[in-house]
């Protein structure tokens, strides 16, 4: 048992070296773009890559803010239960993030569909709505991309063994670009795009509440 | 120890389509030949489990200590690019003695950092003893430029390399086909007789100029219908060869090179332009800057008698003639010795099948 519980973690540390970074930097910078033409970013995939979705676009929400910067606008398609099993069950399993995105996505939006075969046929659906719409389409996937790499305006292919390091890939490549954009707007607080006032009362009234209780 | 060729390419028509901003909403569509001047990867094992890195091409070395796999940054970043998407095969662990030659210098614009790509990926696969199919090379090579180095380039000087021969190239969502032109032995003689490669001196990087262009095409619909042009041209081209008409595919060079102009302040200058327009005058039917433009080599079609007169003109302004046949075979191993250099004990190998099993069901790309 443990035996194999060492070798995952060892193989785990091999897996910096593999990282396409420069894939990464320009799925970072395309967000950063995306913010900044008031667009949204949605965050989709099956399984393990839903769980990293939703996580990505919490730290990507409340992690990356920062005073003097408006927060990211990101939605998650992989939360909203009744309405994936509504699709589901009435269209087809295919279709469940193509018909969310059909009611939402824009051509100055981001979406970013996570599956490590690359080839998942609800995830390929929503990246074809996500280029009719002429929004930019970003993919993470496995060694290969499969045929959501061929979909894709940025592909970062993580070319690791097993589905779980993929996975595990996933999951660092959302913080390290959560930690990226923390930094780069921390750096450049106040010289971009400033925060409506809207924003700063909402925190003031947050903070009379809780004194309240 | 690893040898292995890959062929860099002259490319007729098409260029520009095959970057996904365009391919992904008008399919992408290319004609090019790959030529008999190769990009050189040597791969030899060492025992120690140190990594060096020698290009004759940048006059660099580098070496690394065992378990250091070096980060991907310049200098020899392409090769650092290759070390790292192979990593995880055996390569960090066993060490490698790594040498790059070229026999077109880098940013002349015939592909030849992509054939060295081509080149790296197939040598580093043959030494860790994986077999891969000529499409996933081409689409492993094109990572290594596009996710690893994140140069904004296309995808056709891979498949080129990797595939060889004088072909069609279409890119699509569902993928890139490389299909032959089916020309008689006698017209593809006779067109390989008739092109002409002079090297105007130039280096430049096709990254800066691409992306001008990608940035363009968002912007500016006009160089959208540029490349919708240059796609249809592509397409008269084939069909000029198919029916053995070769001053007609000539003279399709020479509006396509046109078009290209348009495409980016950057695609030509004074003295390029002074150039083409000498080997007009002396008889070249039809020609262009190659690849992203901007220097390089000046790719002209010339009928056998106008030949020798392009030749005295181009000489005469300083430029070097290259000669060259187009190339059929694509990317080779050359010579191959211990084919396994990576010891293969259980675990690895268990993790190749995996691995494999991953790469499976997303190429469309036909052989030969």
């Amino acid at each position: 048992m443990r035996e194999h519980i060492e070798t995952y973690w060892r193989d785990f540390a091999t897996i910096t070296n593999s990282i396409p970074y420069a894939a990464v930097t320009q799925v970072a910078e395309t967000i950063l773009e995306c913010q900044r033409n008031d667009g949204t970013i949605f965050v989709l995939g099956n399984g393990g890559s839903a769980a990293t979705a939703s996580h990505f676009a919490c730290d990507l929400a409340k992690g990356t803010q920062t005073p003097g910067h408006r927060p990211f606008r990101v939605m998650p398609l992989t939360d909203n239960v009744p309405l994936l099993t509504a699709w589901g069950n009435d269209s087809s399993y295919e279709r469940i993030f193509a018909e969310q995105l059909a009611t939402l996505v824009r051509d100055r939006d981001v979406v970013v569909l996570i599956s490590a075969s690359g080839n998942s046929p609800n995830v390929l659906h929503a990246a074809a709505v996500a280029r009719e719409r002429n929004a930019t389409t970003i993919a993470w996937t496995g060694e290969s991309g499969g045929k959501l790499g061929l979909m894709s305006d940025i592909t970062v292919r993580i070319p690791l063994a097993s589905i779980e390091q993929v996975e595990d890939a996933h999951l660092i490549i959302a913080h390290s670009i959560c930690v990226a954009l923390r930094c780069e707007r921390q750096r450049t607080a106040f010289n971009d795009v400033l925060v409506p006032a809207a924003y700063s009362n909402l925190a003031t009234v947050d903070l009379a509440i809780s004194d309240e209780v | 120890m690893v040898i292995v060729r890959a062929p860099v390419r002259i490319s007729f028509g098409g260029g520009g389509t095959d970057i996904p901003s365009y391919y992904m909403q008008h399919r992408g569509f290319v004609v090019s030949t790959a030529i008999t001047r190769y990009a050189t990867v040597m791969a030899y094992p060492r025992s120690d489990g140190q990594i060096h890195i020698t290009s004759a091409d940048y006059d660099q070395h580098e070496a690394f200590r065992r378990g250091e796999i070096p980060p991907v940054a310049e200098p020899l970043s392409l090769p650092k690019a290759a070390i790292a998407r192979f990593a995880r095969h055996g390569i960090a662990t066993t060490g490698i003695d790594l040498f790059l030659a070229s026999e077109v210098p880098p940013g002349t614009g015939l592909g030849s950092s992509s054939a060295m790509a081509t080149a790296l990926t197939c040598a580093l696969a043959e030494y860790a003893g994986i077999s891969l199919t000529t499409e996933q090379i081409a689409e492993i090579a094109c990572s290594l430029e596009i996710d690893y180095l994140g140069m904004p380039i296309g995808k056709q000087d891979q498949y080129a390399s990797a595939f060889g021969g004088l072909n069609t190239i279409e890119f699509s969502t569902n993928g890139v086909t490389v299909t032959p032109l089916p020309l008689a032995p006698e017209t593809r003689q006779a067109l390989d007789d008739r092109m002409m490669l002079f090297s105007t001196g130039i280096q430049r990087s096709s990254g800066s100029l691409l992306s001008r262009q990608q940035a363009n095409m968002r912007d500016q619909p006009e160089v959208l219908d540029a490349l919708h042009r240059i796609k249809h041209l592509a397409g008269d081209m084939c069909d000029r060869l198919t029916i053995a008409d070769l001053d007609g595919f000539g003279r399709l060079l020479h509006e396509c090179w046109l078009e290209k102009r348009r495409l980016s302040s950057g695609v030509s200058s004074p003295a390029i332009d002074d150039c083409y327009a000498a080997s007009h005058a002396a008889g070249a039917l039809g020609g262009k800057v190659t690849g992203a433009g901007g220097g390089g080599f000046l790719l002209l079609y010339v009928p056998l008698e106008s030949q020798p007169a392009v030749r005295r003109a181009l000489r005469a302004r300083g430029l070097r003639e290259m000669s060259f046949t187009f190339d059929s075979q694509g990317v080779q191993v050359v010579d191959c010795h211990n084919t396994s250099c990576v010891p293969e004990s259980g675990h690895i190998h268990d993790r190749l099948t995996k691995g494999d099993a991953m790469l499976e069901g997303s190429y469309y790309a036909r052989t030969h």
